[in-house]
C-alpha cells in the first residue's frame, strides 16, 4: 500500500513538473515570437536601405538632380551658403514679448508666454526657423529642462515673405516654486554659424502650492478604511453573538 | 446550489483574518490617491494622468490578489485532504471550479466597489469620473476573470499550491512587465510594439491611458484594445474548461 502511494506521489510530482516545464517553454516561445518578427523586419529594412544606396550612388557620381536626397547624401558645396553676409545678416529680424514682463503664479498653474517675431526688411525674405523658449532658474543659476513645463518645445516658422509680426505662444505649466527668467529664442534656418536671436526676458515668480485637502480627498482617504473596519467589526460582533463568543 | 460559493465567500469576509485584504486594499487606495493629490510633485500631474495611475493600481492589485487566491484554490484543498470530501458533494467537477471562480470574481467586485470613491475624488472637477469607473471595471473584470480561469486550471493540474502560485505569479509578472518594467524608448522598438500588441495587460493599460489622458472615451476608439482582452479571456476559458472537466486526486487512478 505504501509502495503504491509512493508511486502515485512520484507520478503526481512528475506530472506537475512536466506541466510546469511545458508552461515555461510555452511562455518562452511566446516571448520569442516578437524577437523573430523584429529580426525579420530589421533584415528587410537593411535590404531596402542597401537597394536605395545602390540606386543613389550612381546618381551622385553623374551629378544628377539630388534635391530629393537626404541632406547627408547631398554634395557638400550645395550645403554651404555662397557668402558669409547671407548667414550673419539677421539684424532685420526682431523678437518681442507681448506677455507681462513679470509673471506671478502658483505651482501647478498654467500660464501663457506670448511674443511675436517680425521681419523688418521686406528685401530679405524670411527664411524660416525655429522659435523656442528658454527657462533659467535664477536661484540655482541653472537652465531648466522644459520636459515637464511645456508640451510645445519649439515652434517652426515657415519661410514667408511678409513684414507683419507673426504671433508666438507657449503654454507653460508652473512645475516648481522659485524665481525664473524666460526668454524667446529664434534659430534661423540654415544659419549654423551665428547666435540665435533673443527676446528680452520675463521674470517669473512661482510660489509653492499648499495642498491639504484638494477635491475632498481627506474624508475619502480616511473614511473608506474606517467604514470598512466598522462594517467588519459589526459583522464579527454579530457572528460572535451567534456563536456565543460575546455572550 | 451555490453552497460552495457561499462558503468560499464567507471565508473572505466573516472574520478579521479573512477580511484583512479589503482593509489593506482600501489603505493602499487611500495612500495612492492622497499622495497623487497632495504630494508636492505628484500633485502637478495632469488629473487624467493621476486617474490613469490610480486605475492601473486598482487593476494590478485586483489581478495579483485574484491570481494568488485562484492559484491555490484547488491545490490547497488537495494538500489539506479536504478535496475528497468536496468531490462527494453531488455537483459536477466543473461546478466546483465554477463556484470557486464566482467567489474570486465577487471578491474583485467588492474591491472594485471600494475603489469607486477614490476614482471619483481623484476625478473631481473633470468629466473623467464615469469613464474611469466604467473602463476600470470592464478591463479589471475581463482580465481578472481570465487570470482566475487560468489560475484555477493550473492549480488543478499542478496539485501543488507552491508550484501553481509561483507559475501564476510568473505569468502575471510577464503580463505586467511591458507596462511596469519597460522604459518608453524600449516600448517604441519593434520588440516592444509587438510584445505590447499580444499582451492583454498592455492593451488594458494603453486603453486606460487613451481614455483618461487623451480623453478618447468612445468605445469605438477603444475597440482595438478591447478585443484582444476579450480574446485572452476566451482562451483562458477554453483552458479552464479542458482542465476542470475532471479533477484527479492522489490514488484516483
Amino acid at each position: 500500500m505504501l509502495k503504491v502511494d509512493g508511486i502515485d506521489k512520484f507520478n503526481d510530482e512528475t506530472q506537475s513538473l512536466t506541466t510546469l516545464i511545458t508552461i515555461v517553454v510555452c511562455v518562452l516561445l511566446i516571448l520569442t515570437i516578437p524577437l523573430v518578427i523584429q529580426k525579420y523586419n530589421d533584415c528587410l529594412q537593411v535590404l531596402n536601405n542597401s537597394k536605395d544606396l545602390l540606386y543613389l550612388f550612381p546618381q551622385l557620381a553623374k551629378g544628377q538632380n539630388t534635391s530629393h536626397l537626404p541632406i547627408l547624401l547631398k554634395p557638400i558645396p550645395q550645403r554651404l551658403p555662397t557668402s558669409l553676409s547671407q548667414i550673419t545678416g539677421n539684424n532685420y529680424i526682431k523678437l518681442d514679448i507681448s506677455s507681462p514682463r513679470e509673471i506671478h503664479g502658483i505651482a501647478g498653474q498654467f500660464i501663457k508666454i506670448k511674443g511675436f517675431i517680425t521681419n523688418n526688411d521686406p528685401k530679405h525674405p524670411f527664411l524660416g526657423g525655429i522659435a523656442y523658449i528658454s527657462l533659467v532658474d535664477n536661484n540655482l543659476k541653472v537652465p531648466v529642462d522644459l520636459e515637464d513645463w511645456s508640451a510645445e518645445k519649439g515652434l517652426y516658422i515657415p519661410s514667408v515673405n511678409i513684414t507683419q509680426p507673426i504671433p508666438l505662444e507657449w503654454t507653460v505649466r508652473l512645475v516648481k516654486a522659485g524665481s525664473y527668467s524666460v526668454d524667446i529664442l529664434f534659430n534661423k534656418e540654415g544659419s549654423y554659424h551665428m547666435p540665435p536671436i533673443a527676446s528680452s526676458r520675463i521674470l517669473m515668480e512661482v510660489s509653492p502650492k499648499l495642498n491639504l485637502n484638494p477635491g475632498n480627498v481627506l474624508p475619502v482617504a480616511f473614511g473608506v478604511p474606517a467604514v470598512l473596519i466598522g462594517l467588519l467589526g459589526v459583522l464579527n460582533y454579530i457572528r460572535g453573538k451567534k456563536t456565543g463568543v460575546y455572550s | 446550489m451555490l453552497e460552495l460559493y457561499r462558503h468560499e465567500l464567507f471565508g473572505s469576509f466573516y472574520s478579521w483574518r479573512g477580511a484583512a485584504w479589503i482593509i489593506g486594499a482600501s489603505l493602499i487606495f487611500s495612500l495612492v490617491s492622497y499622495l497623487l493629490l497632495t504630494d508636492k510633485e505628484l500633485s502637478l500631474l495632469d488629473q487624467g494622468e493621476m486617474l490613469f495611475n490610480l486605475a492601473e493600481v486598482i487593476v494590478a492589485l485586483g489581478i495579483i490578489m485574484s491570481a494568488a487566491n485562484a492559484s491555490s484554490t484547488i491545490s490547497s484543498e488537495i494538500e489539506s485532504g479536504t478535496f475528497e470530501s468536496l468531490l462527494l458533494v453531488p455537483i459536477s467537477h466543473k461546478q466546483i471550479a465554477l463556484q470557486k471562480l464566482y467567489s474570486i470574481i465577487t471578491i474583485w467586485i467588492f474591491l472594485y466597489i471600494v475603489s469607486i470613491p477614490y476614482l471619483i475624488v481623484v476625478a473631481s472637477g473633470t468629466t473623467l469620473a464615469l469613464a474611469a469607473i466604467v473602463y476600470t471595471g470592464v478591463y479589471g473584470t475581463l482580465l481578472i476573470t481570465g487570470i482566475s480561469l487560468i489560475s484555477i486550471a493550473i492549480s488543478a493540474k499542478l496539485k501543488s499550491s507552491k508550484n501553481s502560485i509561483m507559475t501564476i505569479l510568473m505569468i502575471v509578472l510577464i503580463l505586467l512587465a511591458p507596462s511596469i518594467f519597460f522604459a518608453s524608448s524600449l516600448k517604441k522598438t519593434n520588440f516592444g510594439t509587438i510584445l505590447e500588441s499580444i499582451n492583454p495587460m498592455s492593451h488594458a493599460v494603453n486603453s486606460l491611458d487613451s481614455v483618461l489622458v487623451d480623453t478618447e472615451q468612445s468605445i469605438f476608439q477603444q475597440i482595438d484594445h478591447i478585443w484582444p482582452i476579450v480574446a485572452f479571456t476566451l482562451i483562458c476559458l477554453l483552458i479552464f474548461l479542458v482542465y476542470t472537466r475532471r479533477f484527479e486526486i492522489k490514488g484516483s487512478e
